[in-house]
């Protein structure tokens, strides 16, 4: 007898996946990212149903493993297939018998190379990208990369994280909307990213009308308070906060939230961490914000920040680029 | 020659309509099933040793698969539109379909609970750990039992085909393989484990 939970979750996965093939079978300009999305989808019903079980046995793990990986990979996600469904693949194939292993990963071994080969074909083609990248995708990127991230995200479709990077290329070319369309497309893909939340809700305050826009916010801030928010969702919020706070009659509401949001997330940042000095600056700036003070770059300084502040004129706003250097996407090596 | 004559709105009842919904219009498109013209045949081979010879008669009414599933025809014209690079898919669906179909005539009762694209069988019908019970589908467009009998059992460059697949599976408890060609209209169905 199958555990109800798990039997829902086969039954969503099964379902899913013919409706993905549905989907590409009856084609369309934008059928391989829906069919992604659907593939996703689908991996992650695969997982629940792995979790649903008592007391898996290796089996049952390898074969879950070859399922979600053979999903993103018909779901058209590289960076999800190399950095994590291959690697689930090989190392639940370690605690089942070698030629049982083979005989399940039959399929997947022969699915594997052909996927690799097209990714290392299209990484080929986007050196300016792969530079980009290298460096840690700053802000402002040159055209080539625009273009070769169009080109990539053409025969990765499903790759959440680029359509992430293209948000914020489409965001620094100054098309808001643009950026907006991106991330949600990266956040259908993967509904749970941390740094894609963040960065949706950062662009909160740019692409909606300010009622909505502060609506978005007051929707998000519940978990914040709970202490429920990642470090990313926090940042993305002081930015938004900060955005709105400047033209909205709720300004020292907005600006106390995001002073929370300030302590929340350098709560959660790693001791000792860039990150987490970034966080106590923007804590101590919005404070005198509140206080209707103009921040002082001297406290950067204070926070153990001095090399970034002594790189920066004395008239910047130091609040914003602290703010954006903590929801920068990093993109994958 | 024996004849079953199913009509495909039926589908809906003996396997899960989630499960069912997406493979329909595939069905009638690969077919080029169309109004309410004359049920499609196909010439089905049971078992192996020695095989039954079957008909299948399947009645494809429109208008009773669209009140079961608004969109269908609509979903049907879609895939036979061609505007697709990715025809093989219609091919693997409807196969699949075509599958629930043959689950549903020679094995009533029986229900998929799941589908798999990374390891056979493709239809799941009980997931036991360590003892697995499914089907394993495959559609081609042409070539007829010849070219059915080359996805069972392998070709001299590529030896072992589906059945060799299921075989070396000591996690399958039950296996059969279920094999459809749209030109000329035959079908394989095969149980290779036990």
């Amino acid at each position: 007898m199958i555990p109800a939970p798990r039997r829902l979750a086969l039954l969503e996965a099964g379902k899913l996946k013919l409706a993905a093939r549905a989907t590409l079978a009856e084609g369309g300009p934008d059928a391989r990212y829906e069919a992604a999305v659907l593939y996703h989808a689908a991996a992650r019903a695969e997982q629940r149903a792995l979790l649903a079980l008592e007391s898996p046995s290796p089996e049952a793990r390898l074969a879950s493993a070859i399922e979600r990986c053979a999903c993103l990979i018909l779901g058209f996600d590289a960076s999800a297939v190399l950095d994590s469904g291959w690697a689930d693949v090989l190392v639940t194939s370690t605690a089942v018998e070698e030629k049982k292993a083979a005989a399940m990963r039959a399929r997947i071994d022969e699915m594997m190379p052909i996927f690799l080969e097209r990714y290392q074909e299209a990484r080929a083609r986007a050196p300016a990208l792969d530079a980009w990248t290298k460096a840690g995708g700053p802000p402002g990127a040159p055209r080539s990369v625009h273009r070769e991230l169009d080109r990539f995200l053409k025969v990765f479709p499903g790759e959440a994280f680029v359509w992430a990077l293209r948000s914020s290329s489409y965001f620094y070319g100054g098309d808001v909307d643009a950026a907006w369309d991106s991330i949600h497309r990266a956040l259908k893909l993967s509904p749970q990213e941390p740094s894609f939340l963040g960065w949706e809700l950062q662009l909160v305050s740019k692409h909606l009308p300010r009622a909505q826009a502060e609506t978005r916010l007051a929707g998000a801030y519940p978990e914040i308070e709970r202490g429920e928010a990642s470090a990313e969702v926090c940042g993305g919020f002081i930015i938004a906060a900060m955005d709105l706070a400047a033209k909205s009659p709720r300004r020292v509401e907005l600006l106390g939230q995001a002073f929370h949001a300030a302590m929340e997330a350098g709560r959660t940042a790693p001791s000792q961490s860039e990150a987490r000095r970034l966080y106590r600056a923007m804590e101590l700036g919005l404070r005198e914000m509140l206080a209707g003070r103009r921040p002082e770059i001297s406290i950067l300084y204070r926070c153990g920040l001095g090399r970034l502040a002594a790189t920066m004129p004395q008239e910047a706003d130091w609040m914003r680029i602290v703010s954006a250097r903590t929801t920068q996407l990093r993109p994958a090596a | 020659m024996a004849e079953q004559r199913y009509a495909l709105e039926r589908l809906y009842e003996d396997q899960e309509p989630d499960l069912v919904t997406d493979t329909i219009p595939a069905v009638l498109a690969w077919l080029g099933a169309t109004g309410e013209g004359p049920a499609l045949s196909f010439s089905v081979r049971i078992g192996a040793k020695p095989p039954k010879e079957e008909t299948l008669r399947l009645d494809c009414d429109e208008r009773a698969l669209e009140s079961r599933c608004n969109g269908t025809l609509d979903r049907v014209r879609r895939m036979q539109s061609r505007q697709t690079a990715d025809r093989e898919h219609i091919t693997e669906l409807a196969a699949y379909g075509l599958a629930l179909v043959g689950l549903s005539v020679w094995m009533p009762g029986r229900r998929a609970i799941t589908f798999r694209e990374g390891l056979p069988p493709d239809i799941l019908l009980d997931d036991t750990d360590g003892a697995l019970r499914g089907v394993e589908v495959a559609g081609r467009s042409s070539g007829g039992h010849g070219a059915l009998r080359f996805v069972l059992e392998g070709t001299k460059d590529k030896p072992g085909g589906k059945r060799g697949q299921l075989v070396e599976r000591s996690d399958i408890a039950e296996a059969h393989v279920s094999l459809w060609c749209a030109a000329p209209r035959v079908s394989l169905l095969v149980q290779v484990k036990p």
